[in-house]
């Protein structure tokens, strides 16, 4: 008997197994998604309604605070902008990348391990690369509605107050400049599904994998912001994927270059460092 | 002579670093083309783990095992691309119907599959999720895709787990198609009556090291009877076992019963004429099965 070689399309792999995991997580990431929508609304409603001089005493408290988060380089930034950069780095855009992102991610690598429905998917023509590789581009997919759904939300806000406000105006105006900063959250939102990514292709278990990547993800959220306020640990910010996300710098036009490299790197070495080890390793019976 | 289908030299597999678990050891095994082969072993004897080996789910650690003439473990998709699998024990996403389920795995091997007439004949309703589905049915579904799209080699491990009698027998009769039809049958089980009326081939996995395997015309203690004459006369019952010993040295006097084993037919005809004098209330034969042998192979080992 001759052996017959037959290999997959590996395109129509990838697109069968991205439809999938895209359905799956659909309900949760749509919920996801709408409160996220609500919440940048509404915060553009609530800017307006504060007043002039409630908007000054806030930011006369809160710089302290954002430049503590952000690492300085607020100066020449205007009242809107501030109240903006603190919604993009808002602890709720975390909980939605976690809950829209890697929760699904990690379900559909090693939590077909520990389900057991591995077995079949892999009992098929499969190259073992294609699953953490659609999973992947899976998440590039929410990555993107988020990104979105956050510009759409800004506008929406701008819209319900109307440029015949200076309110409204003034969010209209800023706006655009915004796109740039959607450019680096959409890098930090790739930092946080590699980690998913390397967790759960060296994992057999689900919650094993999910307890290690919200739990670096939130040590760097916090290592961030602490750093910022006590000097003892502010040699060790550099750690912090956070520290590589600064809206401010771009809004005053500074470029973030070395910073977006850093946070594409690190991405990059972690997928296909997960993707080859999973490539390699054993996957245990359920 | 063609190339055997599947073919493992030395396959072993250690878990862990030193000391570690040695599930599988020094398994040598070739499957012909066109056959039903039983994978036979108690739980934990190294079954799954050879079978996981040759889906490359699992990298051996010892030896070599190919399928088709390709590695298994290098070659993988190319090997899984031409196989059905069930695993022992199959899981599927709950929240989708069966058809959901069956038309994935129809996208993933690329091929058209008539998974309709499959479930028509297992009578299995794929319009349902499959959070309702029993065991059973998951077990059918499992079969489905494993058989749908015709391969040519079709690994199940304890395919006929949680199936009514009726289906167990749907099953074998397909599995005897495929084989008719030149697919090669490879299935590790339990059910040992299924085997023995199943399997051209049969191999004993005990402790991950390959016992025996061979043709169950091969196997001599299958030509084995168990014989029992009870008897009314007391006194002539010495005499009679002592005749009887000659023949078959397994035989014991239990009460007014003359119970033991002969190695072929022929010596349960000379146990019975050594008999003679004994006033014989019945007699009872029965040949020893596959069942026996797994327990006299197994032994208290288990």
């Amino acid at each position: 008997m001759s052996a017959r070689i037959e290999r997959p399309n590996v395109g129509r792999l990838l697109s069968t197994l991205v439809r999938r995991n895209l359905s799956a997580s659909a309900t949760g990431t749509a919920a996801a998604l709408t409160l996220l929508f609500l919440f940048f609304s509404l915060a553009s409603y609530l800017f307006s309604t504060f007043g002039q001089t409630n908007r000054d005493a806030m930011m006369a408290i809160s710089p302290e605070f954002l430049i503590a988060f952000f690492g300085g380089g607020l100066g020449g930034l205007k009242a809107v902008d501030l109240w903006l950069i603190t919604l993009y780095a808002h602890p709720l855009l975390i909980v939605v990348l976690v809950a829209a992102v890697v929760a699904p991610l990690v379900r559909d690598v090693c939590g077909e391990i520990d389900r057991g429905t591995i077995d079949l998917l892999l009992g098929c023509p499969v190259p073992r690369w294609v699953l953490p590789t659609s999973v992947w581009l899976s998440a590039q997919i929410t990555l993107a509605a988020i990104a979105l759904v956050l510009w759409c939300a800004a506008y929406a806000g701008a819209a319900i107050l109307g440029t015949d406000s200076a309110e409204g105006s003034a969010l209209f105006e800023a706006l655009p400049r915004y796109r740039p900063v959607l450019v680096q959250y959409w890098l930090l939102g790739q930092s946080v599904v590699a980690l998913g990514i390397w967790f759960s292709a060296r994992s057999s278990l689900s919650s094993r994998a999910m307890g290690k990547t919200v739990g670096l993800v939130i040590a760097s959220y916090f290592l961030n912001l602490l750093a910022g306020l006590w000097s003892v640990i502010e040699p060790l910010r550099w750690l912090s994927i956070f520290h590589y996300y600064q809206p401010q710098p771009i809004l005053v036009g500074q470029s973030q270059a070395l910073e977006q490299l850093i946070l594409a790197i690190f991405s990059l070495v972690l997928v296909v460092g997960a993707v080859t080890w999973f490539e390699r390793r054993d996957i245990d019976g359920p | 002579m063609s190339e055997p289908v599947v073919e493992t030299l030395g396959l072993g597999k250690l878990y862990g670093k030193r000391p570690g678990h040695r599930a599988l050891s020094d398994l040598d095994l070739t499957v012909e083309r066109g056959e039903i082969f039983g994978f036979l072993g108690p739980n934990g004897a190294g079954k799954s783990t050879a079978i996981r080996i040759l889906l490359g789910l699992l990298k051996a650690t010892e030896g070599s095992a190919r399928v088709f003439g390709l590695d298994v473990w290098s070659q993988s998709t190319e090997v899984r691309s031409r196989l059905g699998y069930l695993p022992g024990e199959p899981r599927f996403r709950e929240k989708q119907t069966g058809r959901q389920i069956l038309r994935l795995f129809a996208d993933l091997r690329q091929r058209s599959c008539d998974y309709d007439a499959l479930a028509e004949r297992l009578d299995l309703e794929l319009d349902r999720s499959v959070r309702a589905y029993s065991k059973g049915m998951k077990q059918k579904l499992g079969l489905i895709q494993a058989l749908m799209h015709d391969p040519e080699l079709v690994i199940l491990d304890e395919p006929t787990s949680g199936l009514d009698p009726f289906t167990q027998r749907t099953v074998n009769e397909m599995l005897r198609e495929r084989r008719n039809a030149g697919a090669t049958i490879f299935f590790s089980s339990h059910v040992l009556p299924e085997v023995e009326g199943l399997c051209d081939r049969v191999a004993l996995l005990r402790s991950g090291r390959l016992l025996r395997c061979s043709t169950l015309a091969e196997f001599d203690e299958l030509r084995r009877r168990r014989f029992e004459l009870p008897f009314s006369d007391q006194a002539t019952a010495q005499s009679a076992l002592a005749r009887v010993t000659e023949v078959s040295s397994s035989v014991q006097l239990i009460e007014r019963c003359l119970v033991g084993r002969t190695q072929t037919v022929s010596d349960l005809i000379t146990v019975i004429n050594s008999a003679e004098g004994l006033e014989l209330d019945g007699i009872k034969i029965e040949g020893l099965g596959l069942e026996d042998l797994f327990y006299e192979s197994y032994g208290s080992s288990r």
